[in-house]
């Protein structure tokens, strides 16, 4: 779409950043800074006013609350909110295993907090590795390492992907190779490598964990892909709700800059903070993002490997999919692909929220059961539950019944009519009214819908909408179906088309808890 | 070719082309909104929805890309559950205003809503509301009624390369209007109506005037744009109420420029003369035909007989048919006098004698896609010829170089490669250095007669940049000269040089005409046609013209030298004004005959690259008017003038020698006998000559609509900030502009893209008519 307003944005690319401008210019002068850019204002005004950070009531702001799924279902960002009347909302911090958030503005920038009933600190994320290998959780001997073992077989890197059956780990699961193996084969003066840090997933915390604890894992991961496809920059895109990633990846890549120029001089590294946006963690839009236009979801094709950010051969994708790498180049393709199941080869990181007797970050190898894992290794539950939201908003609703059927696989998942996503887990309470979890997963998908196609604009704020008046008003099944469909078959990007999963996994499984919000229920299959 | 079937039928189709591309050409219809084949793809509606083989769901049609051997159901139930699916939620939030909505009838989504639509909504919640933006006097706004395709938006990055349209918020509370709360300045606005597949954007002349199914349509050609687009001409009952493009992909595409789409207000006009009347003992008195006619030919007749015909001129504006323009010559020539124009903007006559043929673009339209490297000379393109720029700006976007020489630094919607902006003398400067740079680069003698404007020690990077251009000979290249080089004090220079440069480079030299001026160079409306020579327009004045055709013109503010006409209009014995309008010529005129004007008669229009096209009526002119064909062979009648016998219009047609396009022919390029002239400096500024994208002729100062947008500024003396403080002047001063003894006043504007040393002072004002057309203009505070 905005071919001129992309090219000018490239003429700046990364030292002079058109979002990041925008970013500190929103609330002072647009239009001025528009100018400054060489750019039309509607540029500047329409990318300013997508994001909820830089919205006006949010300039002023010190605190928001975490409102997540997981602080939401176990009620302690009421507690949270107690503290700080002025606070506004923020969409997951990735404390779900204290059981609420605070991210808090001050001289120093953004910082985030754990908050519960008695205090405020930051306690340390527990993490449990139960993998075979601790390819993710393992502790790094040296970081030059995970970088020089690209160096050394920039050739092979690829086929060695292709042999590890690495699936991307940001919810499609889609071959890793493949997307890495196209954006090679273009020819272009400029190519890029993406990391999407921007894991909206709440109730998801591991790229967090990754980002905070490995940056030089993700970052090696980038850079091999880099080396593999030809490209000479890689940028970091990491949301604001994480200052403490994004400091830890800072100052990794300080760190990268000191190293001899034969390991650091080919690759460059750049950081980009989001201002406060789901949909950015959809890759085209996060491309836009980047770019400083509106993170709209782009049309597909052409996909980012031919006409990725600023046009130029792209490879996005999720922070824990590029750490996975280092292991995969140190160890072998087929090493990797001996660990899990055929279709899932490797290890996955699981977030276990406050709920649970030991929650926490998990790495597991694929294949393993869900409810092992759950009852045995992180203790079961401290409270009586129904159902577990696995793999976040747009990932599955499960009965806690069905849990010890299930595989920690994406394909078995999928088979068994959920989803595995970002892996994300949230215990929802048995005194938590299910038609309060769709009415929240509708508002918050109607929020974060960037408004382009039909279906997922009017569809998710017409759902909020019927559900929020659905004690007085019940709904017509038949119409509910028919918007899942067209919200399903029509949505331009996954953001629309998934979310019907989890809200028919609610409908069959807690049929009869939601009987009284609906009508027609009877005549429909 | 790729082999692809669509519900049942075996189609052909292009590598890379989109499925909805395909079903087009096979006239299969897939429902669409956002998608527009002169815009990128969207693929936000979802309307276009069908269903593929072995694809799990549906993909839209507008941006899937046709692979061999697919198979496609546009029909199926999978795509018409889509389809209805995607129209249910379309109509959720758009009003059920059908009743008081101009796009009624006419609406893409009433259209598709009755094949796909319930007939009742199964939601019941409120509707969202959308508050409207002001986008000025030609587009209405009802923004509630948006669905979102962005076609709009798409429009202004892409075509108009305004992005005026634009997206706030997200999620449903996204909004599409303008970020700053303004008129939209774009010549091509008016476009956003067409593309608005529902009623959020709509013309605002048009606001409630009728229902697309109650007029009578009739396909037309545009007459102010000498690209001549073609239109569709609809009418309520005999009135005309609306203009529309009709697609003509080797001319205007989908496009019309805003001059084009609104011009028509002026056919209701109130100031249009129904009458003919006759000015008595200072009053004007209604007649009838026969008695204006007959004084007119009694007046004629007698004028020439005491004067001579060389006292006698026309003048005919350049929006004439063909038709007319031979009719008006002839009749003049009958009288013995060749003293006939119609290039009214032209201010320097010393070439006419080198004209072999009329100047025109010298390559078809489209053409202007395929170059690689144009120079402007004297041409603010985007608003003398909107559809010709947006075919450049096309170039441009293809990697072509546009660079221009201009008096006045305009606002191009396309990067320049090079921005040449220097006084009108400096300009034939710019030029000349050019011409010895390309001479030096190509080892040919620097030409001797260009030698006295060239000044070797102000050649500067821009001269070198141009002449680099002009010397890669791998590109296809052209020289254009626009409205800015008819003004010009020393055109004919102007024009030399630009011959000798394009014949030097061996590129492409093109000269914009205004209007029909084409057709009227082939009907012989110019004072050099056929065996005697008359005057110009330029020379006219001098001349002690005591009588005096006009047709269809104001010359005061028509014209360069309006000043001068304007003198010697007060001062002639006769005015025959031939006009549509009461108000044209109303103070000097002696009678005035009420003619029809576009879409009230028929004729022949022929672009500015050569392509004759046929101007239909639609209605008949107000009262008594008549066409003017059908006036000039009356007045013929009452002068006895012989050959004047035409029925139709296409028998006068067959009787012009219009045989083949004409080439840009300008004879040679030499400047021998032309004396470089000195300007003076202090409070003499040199006078930069604009004519304005709505002031250029009668109709277009009385299209009320086109009068308010922000391309009409009042009048105005525009100076340099600098200049203005040398002189002691702020903004708003009022100051007094003299030419030997007239003077006139006028507010000074300040404005950095004026030149130091000049003035910016467009013709067509009311206000500053009276001062005389000349290269330097006096100023002082008054």
């Amino acid at each position: 779409m905005s071919e001129n307003a992309r090219w000018q944005s490239y003429r700046k690319v990364l030292k002079d950043n058109v979002f990041r401008r925008i970013q500190s210019g929103a609330g002072e002068n647009l239009d001025a800074l528009a100018r400054e850019l060489a750019l039309n204002p509607s540029f500047t005004t329409g990318t300013a006013s997508f994001y909820d950070y830089l919205q006006p009531e949010n300039r002023q702001r010190k605190h928001w609350v975490c409102k997540g799924t997981a602080c939401l279902v176990s009620g302690t960002c009421a507690h949270a909110g107690s503290r700080h009347a002025d606070a506004g909302e923020a969409l997951c911090l990735g404390y779900c295993y204290a059981g609420g958030g605070l991210l808090k503005r001050d001289n120093d920038g953004f910082s985030t907090w754990c908050v519960d009933a008695e205090s405020i600190g930051q306690p340390a994320m527990p993490v449990f590795d139960l993998s075979s290998q601790g390819i993710l959780t393992g502790a790094v001997a040296s970081a030059k390492d995970l970088y020089s073992v690209a160096l050394s077989q920039p050739d092979s890197i690829i086929a060695e992907l292709e042999t590890s059956a690495l699936r991307g780990r940001g919810g499609a699961g889609f071959a890793f190779a493949f997307k890495l193996a196209a954006c090679a084969r273009e020819t272009a003066d400029q190519k890029y490598i993406v990391c999407n840090a921007d894991e909206g997933d709440p109730g998801a915390f591991s790229d967090r964990y990754l980002l905070e604890q490995h940056p030089h894992k993700v970052m090696a991961g980038m850079y091999a892909a880099a080396i593999a496809s030809g490209a000479t920059d890689c940028v970091l895109y990491i949301r604001l709700e994480y200052p403490e990633a994004m400091r830890a990846v800072q100052s990794a890549i300080d760190q990268y800059r000191q190293w001899p120029d034969e390991l650091s001089g080919r690759i460059r590294f750049h950081v980009t903070e989001g201002a406060g946006s789901y949909v950015c963690g959809e890759e085209t839009a996060l491309l836009n993002s980047i770019e400083g236009l509106r993170p709209e979801v782009r049309v597909r094709p052409p996909y980012p490997a031919q006409y990725g950010l600023w046009g130029k051969p792209t490879v996005v994708s999720n922070v824990e999919t590029f750490a996975n790498i280092p292991w995969i180049l140190q160890h072998g393709g087929s090493a990797f692909a001996a660990i899990g199941t055929p279709a899932s080869t490797g290890s996955k990181l699981l977030s276990l929220d406050s709920q649970f007797v030991r929650p926490g970050l998990y790495e597991v190898d694929f294949g393993g059961n869900l409810g092992e894992l759950i009852n045995r290794h992180a203790g079961g539950l401290r409270a009586p539950v129904k159902a577990l939201q696995v793999g976040g908003p747009l990932g599955s609703i499960i009965a806690i019944d069905r849990i010890d059927d299930l595989t920690i696989d994406f394909d078995a998942m999928r088979k068994a009519g959920y989803s595995l996503g970002h892996a994300g887990i949230i215990a929802i309470p048995q005194n938590y009214p299910m038609i309060e979890l769709l009415r929240h997963l509708f508002a918050y998908m109607a929020h974060e819908s960037c408004g382009k196609c039909t279906p997922c604009r009017v569809g998710t704020a017409k759902a909020a909408a019927m559900l929020q008046a659905a004690d007085k008003q019940p709904i017509d099944m038949a119409l509910m179906n028919a918007l899942l469909e067209t919200l399903e078959s029509g949505s331009l990007c996954a953001l629309g088309g998934g979310l019907p999963l989890p809200v028919r996994n609610c409908l069959d499984q807690f049929r009869q808890e939601l009987q009284p919000c609906f009508t027609g229920w009877e005549e429909t299959p | 070719m790729l082999n692809i079937e669509i519900d049942g039928r075996q189609l052909q189709a292009e590598e890379g082309e989109m499925l909805i591309e395909v079903a087009d050409r096979a006239g299969i219809y897939i429902p669409r909104f956002c998608y527009h084949k002169h815009l990128s793809v969207a693929a936000n509606c979802r309307m276009c929805l069908v269903e593929v083989e072995k694809a799990p769901k549906p993909l839209p049609a507008c941006a899937t890309p046709v692979t061999d051997g697919m198979k496609v159901f546009s029909r199926s139930e999978l795509a018409m559950d889509a389809q209805k699916g995607t129209m249910e939620f379309l109509l959720i939030n758009h009003p059920l205003d059908c009743p008081i909505c101009d796009q009624g009838g006419e609406c893409e989504l009433q259209d598709l809503a009755v094949g796909y639509g319930g007939d009742r909504s199964r939601y019941t919640e409120e509707k969202r509301v959308v508050r409207d933006p002001d986008l000025g006097p030609l587009v209405a706004t009802e923004m509630t009624r948006c669905i979102h395709c962005t076609r709009c938006v798409r429009f202004g990055q892409e075509i108009s390369g305004i992005r005026e349209m634009g997206a706030t918020g997200r999620g449903e509370h996204t909004t599409i209007g303008t970020y700053v709360q303004h008129a939209i300045g774009s010549e091509l606005s008016g476009n956003i109506i067409d593309l608005c597949p529902v009623g959020a954007l709509t013309s605002k002349p048009f606001k409630f005037a009728a229902r697309s199914w109650e007029m009578a349509d009739v396909a037309s050609v545009a007459p102010h744009d000498c690209a001549g687009s073609s239109i569709r001409i609809q009418t309520l009952r005999g009135k005309v109420e609306r203009v529309l493009p009709l697609e003509n992909n080797d001319i205007n595409e989908t496009w019309l420029s805003d001059r084009d789409r609104f011009s028509y207000t002026a056919v209701n006009s109130g100031e249009r003369l129904t009458v003919p009347r006759i000015r008595k003992k200072g009053e004007w008195q209604e007649t009838d035909w026969a008695t204006a006619l007959q004084s007119v030919a009694d007046g004629l007749l007698q004028n020439v007989a005491k004067q001579g015909a060389d006292k006698l001129a026309g003048i005919i504006s350049p929006t004439s048919t063909l038709e007319e323009f031979y009719l008006f010559q002839k009749l003049l020539r009958g009288l013995g006098s060749n003293n006939i124009d119609h290039r009214l903007k032209l201010a320097d006559s010393r070439d006419d004698g080198r004209w072999a043929s009329a100047p025109a673009l010298g390559m078809p339209i489209k053409e202007l896609e395929s170059l690689d490297f144009v120079l402007l000379i004297g041409c603010n393109l985007r608003k003398e010829q909107p559809i010709l720029n947006h075919r450049l700006r096309k170039a441009v976007l293809a990697g072509a170089d546009v660079a221009v020489i201009n008096p006045y630094d305009y606002e191009f919607n396309y990067p320049l490669s090079v921005r040449a902006v220097s006084s009108p003398s400096g300009m034939l400067q710019s030029v000349a250095n050019i011409i010895r740079l390309l001479s030096d680069k190509l080892g040919h003698d620097v030409p001797e007669d260009v030698i006295p404007w060239m000044d070797p020690t102000r050649i500067n990077q821009q001269h070198r940049a141009l002449a680099d251009r002009f010397a890669d000979r791998n590109s296809k290249s052209a020289l254009i000269l626009g409205q800015l080089a008819w003004l010009h004090e020393e055109g004919a220079i102007l024009r030399s040089m630009a011959k000798t440069l394009a014949d030097m480079a061996g590129v492409s030299l093109g000269f914009l005409p205004e209007a029909n001026g084409v057709a009227a160079w082939q009907a012989g409306c110019t004072p050099f046609s056929e065996q005697d020579k008359g005057l110009s327009v330029a020379d006219m004045d001098a001349a002690e013209i005591k009588t005096w055709l006009l047709f269809g013109v104001e010359p005061e503010l028509d014209a360069a030298h309006g000043g001068q006409l304007l003198a010697a209009l007060n001062d002639a014995d006769i005015v025959v004004a031939i006009t549509a309008f009461a108000s044209a010529g109303e103070s000097y005129a002696d009678v005035q005959l009420p003619a029809a004007m576009f879409a009230e008669n028929a004729g022949t229009f022929v672009n500015c690259e050569g392509a004759a096209q046929t101007l239909s009526a639609a209605t008949t002119p107000p009262g008594d008017a008549r066409e003017g064909w059908k006036i000039l062979r009356a007045l013929a009648g009452y002068l006895d003038l012989p050959g004047f016998d035409f029925d139709t219009v296409s028998a006068i047609a067959a009787a012009v020698d219009a045989a083949g396009a004409p080439s840009p022919g300008y004879g040679m390029g030499s400047l021998s006998g032309y004396a470089k002239t000195e300007h003076a400096g202090g409070e003499n500024l040199e006078r930069i000559r604009d004519s304005l994208i709505y002031r250029g002729d009668a109709i277009l100062r009385r299209c009320e609509p086109l009068q308010r947008t922000t391309d009409n500024p009042p009048p105005a003396a525009r100076i340099n900030p600098q200049q203005a403080s040398r002189l002691g002047l702020e903004q708003d001063a009022k100051v007094k502009l003299m030419v030997d003894e007239t003077s006139v006043e006028t507010p000074v504007v300040l404005d950095q893209r004026v030149p130091e040393g000049c003035v910016f002072l467009p013709i067509g004002y009311l206000e500053t008519a009276a001062l005389p057309g000349s290269a330097s203009v006096r100023l002082v505070r008054s």
